[in-house]
């Protein structure tokens, strides 16, 4: 008899960066991540994005506010860095840097 | 008429008396531009001259001036404001309110700098003006109509030409923050004008395309000037963010410093905040395009739209309608929030008022208070119950039930239903407080507590303080001295920092140049600009005669509310800010003590020449800045 795993789906997240200042520095404005569906903390998704856009590194690591990258999943930010998203099928991603509105 | 020729404006003033239906106009000179600058500063002296202290902001004898800037109706990237002055209804005293749109530019192509209001009709009216025909008319068929609904029955009866000045009925209502909104969605929110034209039976101003220009004194200078200006804007960190989010692209940076107050002031941040944000408008599909006021290439409006709620196809909502309709009320939906920004636009209220208002009916309900309201609009007034707001926005507008009570704003109301409930009325002075946390940014609570609107941020944004960007943090270096006095939760500066923007701002406002591309963003700053004003107006003016101006103006604007009644007691904040604590997400607790806030006014009135006991300039201080006519107050109130 044969052992069946199973496998946690394959999906692509789509990656948009919507800062100017951001593209520039990435050299790219969107991309996709490939993840299999299901939780992930924003420090994973973090890593994960780094890996494809290592340029991003520096700011991610920058204390200055005006630099760093925030990142909002689902529609939602969250700045600790344990918090858990759901990835699925429908998820998405964004990239933006603090603006100056008022 | 004092002083030369001028240059830039046309130096007329068009008077017009709705009570004697008589209309004129006034000439001015060089002497008045020189002094004043342009619009905020000149009709803050003709403030002076005309309405005295005992006039009621209900009466005929409170005068609205509406006022374009001196760089207005030039080829100035930015520069398209309009002042509109008057005693408020909010708050008793002189208020201001800066609009953009098209009205200031359209209002000099006709032939005016400035429009005085004077009188009330006795039946409801609009101006029409053509250049030199100036008429009243009746309203009849306007009145009661929605501001977008009025402008749509003018532009069939006029053409796609015209502009205008409308009022909603909210200020047909006399609600006591009714806006005055030009070209429709561009809105002199705060104080309560759009209830004095609502008083006065003024429905609103139409201004034809017009046939003058203003003449500049050096053109070619004036040209290669706002070439640098643009050239400026386009290199501005800032004001490219803004472009392509708009000004609720502030909101997450105050989420992330805990300047954010949602809940009523409970809470700096929220978990919700991006649903509130510029860039969600435009990651979620909200974004129909962006839309720019005249002569500005920045265009940080926001052409939204949502297929819920009935269907809105609108233009906002800005940051401070983001977060008073957002966070502040519990309210994740985007769309409930683009619906609200709408029916508050075309009713003619100020979104930051009614913000206000409607926390305050949550957070009372949750207390035990206004129980009965739960039946009136049957649903419960909870947090992020959109049902309950909008009901309440519709009732505010009415002056029905509850409504009626509300639209007295938060200092009356929590008085008539129990005066523990003034604890959670986050308002000073008669307004309602704008959408930042000054527990924690404390240039604002500094800059809030001498506002002579009251608990505002259009009077001295001084948004350099949060430190975002670069070119920021140079400022509040050049500023103070520290580079490290950048950001919040800081004491450090505060005067100097909030003097600086005092200034910067009221030069600002008087040329009509839009405050984020000298406070927000930094596109020109007092240097550039003095070479802008000498360019365009022919009056030798090097930048430290410009701040100096702005300092006149300032002062001169305290004078007139030292006049009026306001002392050093009044340089308050509301009673939330300095008595509750506010707790950040990583735990840090912050209230701004009466202590705290009594040291830096101190330093604020020394470095301003004020006397520190009563908050009144002192006469050696108006002498110096030409104010010599408001001495006898100030003699009067000091005791000398």
């Amino acid at each position: 008899m044969e052992t069946v795993e199973e496998v946690a789906k394959k999906i692509k997240v789509p990656v948009k960066i919507l800062s100017d200042y951001l593209i520039k520095v990435a050299g790219v404005g969107e991309l996709a991540i490939e993840v299999s569906e299901g939780e992930y903390t924003l420090s994973e998704i973090i890593d994960t994005i780094l890996r494809r856009i290592p340029k991003l590194k520096p700011l991610s690591e920058s204390k200055d506010l005006g630099k760093q990258p925030f990142i909002a999943v689902n529609g939602e930010v969250s700045y600790d860095k344990n918090h858990v998203f759901k990835l699925g099928k429908s998820s998405r991603i964004t990239i933006f840097s603090v603006g100056a509105g008022g | 008429m004092r002083g030369m020729a001028v240059y830039s404006v046309h130096g007329r003033i068009l008077h017009i008396d709705l009570s004697s239906r008589k209309i004129w106009v006034e000439k001015y000179g060089s002497d008045l531009l020189r002094e004043y600058i342009g619009s905020r500063g000149i009709q803050a002296r003709l403030y002076w001259d005309t309405v005295k202290p005992e006039v009621r902001p209900f009466s005929p004898e409170n005068v609205v001036f509406i006022g374009a800037g001196t760089f207005t109706a030039t080829p100035m990237p930015s520069a398209g404001r309009t002042t509109v002055t008057f005693k408020s209804p909010a708050t008793g005293r002189y208020f201001k309110a800066s609009v953009g749109g098209d009205f200031g530019i359209k209002l000099k192509l006709n032939g005016y700098d400035i429009i005085a209001i004077r009188g009330a009709s006795e039946e409801p009216v609009y101006i029409y003006i053509e250049d030199d025909h100036v008429d009243i008319l009746p309203a009849k068929d306007l009145w009661g109509l929605d501001v977008r609904t009025a402008h749509a029955k003018l532009v069939r009866k006029y053409g796609i030409h015209i502009d205008t000045l409308l009022i909603g009925p909210a200020g047909e209502r006399l609600v006591k923050y009714a806006s005055i909104n030009t070209s429709v969605y561009n809105v002199a929110a705060r104080g309560g004008g759009g209830a004095v034209l609502g008083y006065k039976k003024l429905k609103g101003i139409v201004l034809s395309k017009g046939s003058r220009s203003v003449v500049l004194y050096d053109p070619r200078r004036y040209l290669e000037l706002s070439m640098k200006v643009v050239k400026n804007i386009m290199n501005d960190e800032a004001l490219v963010g803004t472009a392509k989010f708009g000004t609720a692209s502030g909101t997450m940076g105050l989420d992330r410093t805990n300047t954010l107050p949602n809940y009523n002031f409970r809470k700096p941040y929220w978990e919700h905040a991006y649903k509130n944000s510029g860039e969600y408008y435009v990651e979620a599909g909200y974004l129909v395009g962006r839309v720019g006021c005249g002569q500005c290439i920045v265009s940080c409006h926001r052409h939204t739209r949502t297929s819920k709620y009935g269907g809105v196809d609108t233009v906002g909502p800005e940051y401070e309608t983001s977060n008073a309709l957002g966070g502040n009320i519990g309210n994740a939906d985007t769309d409930a929030l683009i619906k609200m920004n709408d029916l508050a636009n075309i009713y003619g209220l100020d979104t930051i008022s009614l913000g206000g208002v409607i926390a305050w009916v949550m957070e009372s309900y949750e207390k035990g208070y206004l129980r009965e309201v739960k039946d009136e609009l049957g649903t419960e007034p909870v947090w992020g119950n959109i049902e309950a707001a909008m009901k309440l926005i519709d009732k505010i507008v009415r002056r029905d039930g509850i409504g009626d009570l509300l639209a007295e704003g938060l200092a009356v109301a929590c008085r008539r239903v129990d005066d523990e409930t003034c604890k959670w009325a986050v308002q000073a002075r008669g307004l309602e407080h704008s959408r930042v946390e000054t527990r924690i940014a404390r240039a604002y609570a500094l800059a809030f507590a001498l506002n002579p609107r009251g608990p505002d941020h259009l009077h001295t944004e001084t948004f350099a303080e949060f430190g975002f960007t670069e070119d920021s943090k140079k400022l509040i270096e050049r500023i103070t001295g520290h580079r490290e006095w950048a950001g919040v939760g800081k004491n450090e500066g505060r005067p100097e920092i909030v003097a600086w923007h005092e200034e910067m701002y009221a030069v600002t406002d008087s040329v009509g140049f839009c405050a984020f591309i000298t406070t927000a963003g930094f596109a020109v700053d007092e240097f550039l600009m003095s070479e802008l004003f000498e360019a365009a107006t022919g009056i030798p003016m090097n930048a430290e005669e410009l701040v100096r101006a702005g300092e006149r103006i300032i002062t001169l604007e305290r004078m007139i509310q030292v006049r009026e009644g306001r002392t050093r007691k009044d340089d308050n904040l509301p009673w939330r800010i300095t008595h509750e604590k506010v707790r950040t997400r990583d735990g840090k607790e912050y209230v701004i003590t009466e202590e705290e806030l009594n040291e830096m006014l101190d330093k604020y009135f020394e470095l301003r020449g004020w006397d520190k006991k009563t908050g009144v300039p002192l006469p050696n201080k108006l002498k110096e800045l030409n104010l010599e006519f408001t001495i006898p107050i100030a003699q009067k109130v000091l005791g000398t």
